[in-house]
């Protein structure tokens, strides 16, 4: 945050600076570290907003993602971030030009753009016809499969394309992320864990990324800092009422088989890193060391139709490899009537045979399969198309009625 | 005699390969339901199709299976076999086993061995720790505590495995390392950090420079709950303790955490491999130069005249010094081939010689020991 672009700018035409100036937008979770982030900006909002001469450095976006709708907290979202502004200091947000901006995470599926993905024994991904009559909802969607770490990696799909999508639609040029390190090293973690291991340069690096063809810049200002520090922070501003302790101390009651990989991510973690406490600076810094994986035999880069990732290698030839599909033949009597009575059971089934012809081959990331893997062999409804910067701004207006109270 | 009547097997319990016969397991990489037959069938051809993609063997080759006595080991021997007459693979498999000189341990499993050598038809040659480095891994936990005692191990091992092929000239070893032995050193390289060994590390075959031993472990996608499996149906004759010094503590927790994360999703331990082969690092010139800038210095003049020059200087993380030639150098110490000055297990041994001599008051015992070590590994030739 020390870069020249954050930095006061000076001068008499209004045009130009406005011109200097960035919109930078800070999604909040209400977790310790966005809310301990938020806080430290506003202060150097304040800071140069007293300097004489001079106008404040860059425009402050703050996201929230109302996940209210199918979260058991039923958490009155508004409420909290009326709160977050008296804490912060209602006027001193309105002198500074900080507006609050609440995306329901509902807004990341339109029914128009829901199809159905399929995967095949043999791993090979197909796309059904867009179907006009799907109409669910987040919850819905995210309840086609029963394992919890799948839907908790497709709700971190939606909140991060939100976010995404937010910036564009509000014109920012640069995303401050609030991660600690030791959320930090979580990812890291659980990305290899997930087979996403490709991603873990993205996920970590400060830098340009493009977003349908806008540049967006990312940054982690909290990377070197600790999350128990954080933590201790947050307590001595007074911010740790109103954070929301999203998933924080809740896993320690339930038993393995209810956990998931994040949360087993999280616990391992943290009782390593009593006896261990390099493990967590030493995880991320390798993961700041990685670059993306080359390509093999010609491999044409694809993006994920489900999670909008590169894919670098083709993640069917790699598990057909090691994956074997054929059983062994048959040789009694017995076996052949027993096949014959499995051919008979399915065939009454197979009315709703599931491939159509009109289905189209998409490119589906390993994460993803592994995925879709949890998800029973009916399809999986998903939103698939990642909307154009135009349709995000049209959609955009149309949607946002509460971000602008006051 | 006639046919005992058998119930016929419902539909919903026949193996969800062949739809014939009745499924009596789950598969652990998958939890698919499968008869016996089916399951030889895919994890024979599985390993068959790993050993085919990375063209491991050549017609006419010799191949050391480094033996243990313990199940991987066993199993791969049992499997080689299988597949070397089933593709006709035309190799010569030898079993190489280790006695690392650890009592109660070791013993009965080199009496395995010995029963795997006449079940197999294999020829065995077992080459030990205290032949080649004068110390057993009992004295070297006595002196060194048992804290480190799978690096020391680890270290030892390798190069024991590399001599004894040597001695039988044979240059490529084949090892029982499992899936879950891959899954668990793809998260140690993260938690310590270790970027010399990050994007490797998940290769089936490896040869470092200069070495003429060539390694594999064909069971890099094999699970390592399969390989019990497979041996408890095919009834094999393995040794199933394990060493009796136990991992180091933080290993401990790696491989904890790994148990964990295959409880709740079993896919974990390939979804692992996988990202642990798309691991790639930033240009190392990059990263220094990003570095620099970071700490606001120009251009580090030691590594750019280092990288001028043909002999680059690397120092690694455990702090040898690593000179890049074409030729494999040799160690100074014993002669045996290394990427350093001094190989790793001559380093090691000598630490040891040090705090022997410490330990040892009375009874010139490390002067004896260093010696003895010298002339023990010159006289093997390779
Ligand atoms: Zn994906
Ligand atoms: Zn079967």
């Amino acid at each position: 945050m020390s870069e020249e672009k954050f930095k006061v700018k000076y001068g008499k035409n209004l045009e130009d600076i406005k011109a200097k100036t960035p919109t930078v937008l800070l999604p909040v979770s209400f977790g310790e570290s966005s809310l301990v982030l938020l806080d430290i900006i506003v202060s150097q909002l304040e800071e140069q907003s007293a300097m004489n001469r001079a106008h404040i450095g860059y425009k402050l976006v703050v996201v929230i993602i109302d996940e209210s709708d199918f979260d058991n907290t039923k958490i009155d979202i508004k409420d909290h971030v009326q709160k977050l502004k008296e804490v912060s200091g209602t006027d001193l947000l309105d002198k500074l030009d900080i507006k609050f901006k609440i995306i329901k995470s509902e807004s990341y599926v339109t029914s128009n753009r829901l199809q159905k993905i399929f995967l095949t024994h043999d791993f090979q991904s197909f796309s059904g016809k867009s179907e006009s009559d799907l109409d669910l909802d987040l919850k819905t969607i995210l309840l086609q499969t029963s394992d919890k770490s799948t839907r908790e990696d497709l709700l971190n799909i939606v909140r991060k394309e939100t976010i995404l999508r937010t910036a564009i639609a509000e014109n920012c040029s640069v995303i401050l992320f609030g991660h600690s390190m030791s959320k930090l090293a979580d990812d890291v973690l659980s990305l290899a864990v997930k087979g996403r291991g490709s991603e873990i340069s993205d996920n970590l690096t400060d830098g340009i990324i493009e977003y349908e063809r806008s540049n967006l810049h990312i940054l982690h200002p909290l990377r070197d800092i600790l999350f128990s520090e954080i933590k201790e922070y947050s307590k001595l501003c007074g911010l740790s009422e109103i954070s929301l302790n999203i998933s924080e101390g809740t896993t320690v009651k339930k038993s393995i088989k209810n956990k998931t990989i994040n949360e087993l991510i999280k616990d391992y973690f943290r009782s390593v890193e009593v006896e261990y406490p390099e493990v967590i600076s030493t995880v991320v810094k390798i993961g700041s060391k990685m670059a993306h994986p080359p390509t093999q035999d010609d491999f044409q880069i694809k993006n994920c139709i489900l999670c909008s990732n590169s894919i670098y290698n083709d993640p069917k030839h790699w598990l057909e490899q090691i994956t074997v599909h054929g059983g062994a033949p048959l040789e009694l009597e017995e076996e052949k009537a027993n096949l014959e009575a499995y051919l008979a059971s399915v065939k009454d089934k197979k009315s709703d045979s599931l491939i159509h012809e009109a289905d189209e081959v998409v490119p589906l990331c390993y994460g993803c399969i592994v995925n879709l893997g949890t998800t029973g062999q009916s399809g999986f409804i998903w939103p698939t198309k990642r909307p154009s910067k135009q349709e995000i701004l049209d959609e955009y207006v149309l949607t946002d009625d509460e971000g602008d109270e006051d | 005699m006639p046919e005992p009547t058998k119930k016929p097997v419902k539909v919903s319990q026949l193996c969800e390969l062949c739809h014939s016969r009745k499924a009596v397991m789950k598969r652990p990489k998958n939890l698919q339901k499968l008869c016996k037959q089916c399951f030889f069938h895919v994890f024979e051809t599985e390993i068959h199709l790993t050993i085919q993609k990375e063209q491991l063997f050549y017609k006419g080759e010799r191949v050391a299976i480094g033996a243990s006595g313990g199940k991987d080991s066993t199993v791969l021997a049992s499997i080689l076999k299988t597949l070397n007459e089933r593709y006709n693979y035309g190799l010569e498999l030898v079993l190489l086993s280790i006695d690392e000189g650890i009592v109660g341990y070791r013993d009965d499993s080199l009496a395995t061995v010995k029963r795997n050598q006449k079940q197999y038809e294999m020829p065995l040659e077992i080459v030990s720790y205290r032949d080649l480095y004068n110390w057993t891994m009992d004295e070297i936990v006595a002196c060194s505590g048992i804290k480190s005692s799978c690096t020391y191990c680890g270290v030892l091992r390798r190069q024991a495995l590399d001599r004894g092929a040597l001695k039988l000239g044979i240059h490529h070893v084949v090892t029982g390392h499992n899936a879950d032995d891959m899954a668990e050193t793809v998260l140690m390289n993260l938690l310590r950090g270790d970027t010399a060994r990050l994007e490797n590390s998940v290769n089936v075959t490896t040869k470092s420079s200069g070495s003429p031993i060539k390694r594999s472990k064909p069971f890099k996608y094999t699970y390592q709950k399969e390989i019990v499996l497979y041996a408890h149906y095919k009834k094999l004759d393995y040794f199933s303790t394990e060493c009796t010094y136990a991992p180091e503590a933080f290993r401990g927790t790696a491989r904890v955490l790994l148990k964990n994360l295959e409880s709740i999703r079993p896919s974990c331990i390939l979804d692992i491999i996988h990202s642990g082969e798309h691991f790639k690092l930033k240009e190392r010139k990059k990263r220094d130069l990003a570095k620099n800038r970071k700490a606001g210095k120009g251009r580090n003049t030691a590594t750019s005249a280092a990288a001028n020059s043909n002999k680059e200087v690397e120092v690694r993380p455990d702090g040898s010094v690593s000179l890049h030639s074409r030729d494999g150098n040799r160690c100074e110490r014993c002669g045996y081939l290394s990427m350093n000055r001094v190989c790793k297990a001559c380093i090691l041994i000598e630490g040891l010689e040090l705090s022997r001599a410490k330990v040892a008051i009375e009874g010139d015992t490390s002067v004896n020991g260093a010696a003895k070590l010298t002339k023990t590994l010159e006289q093997l030739s390779f």
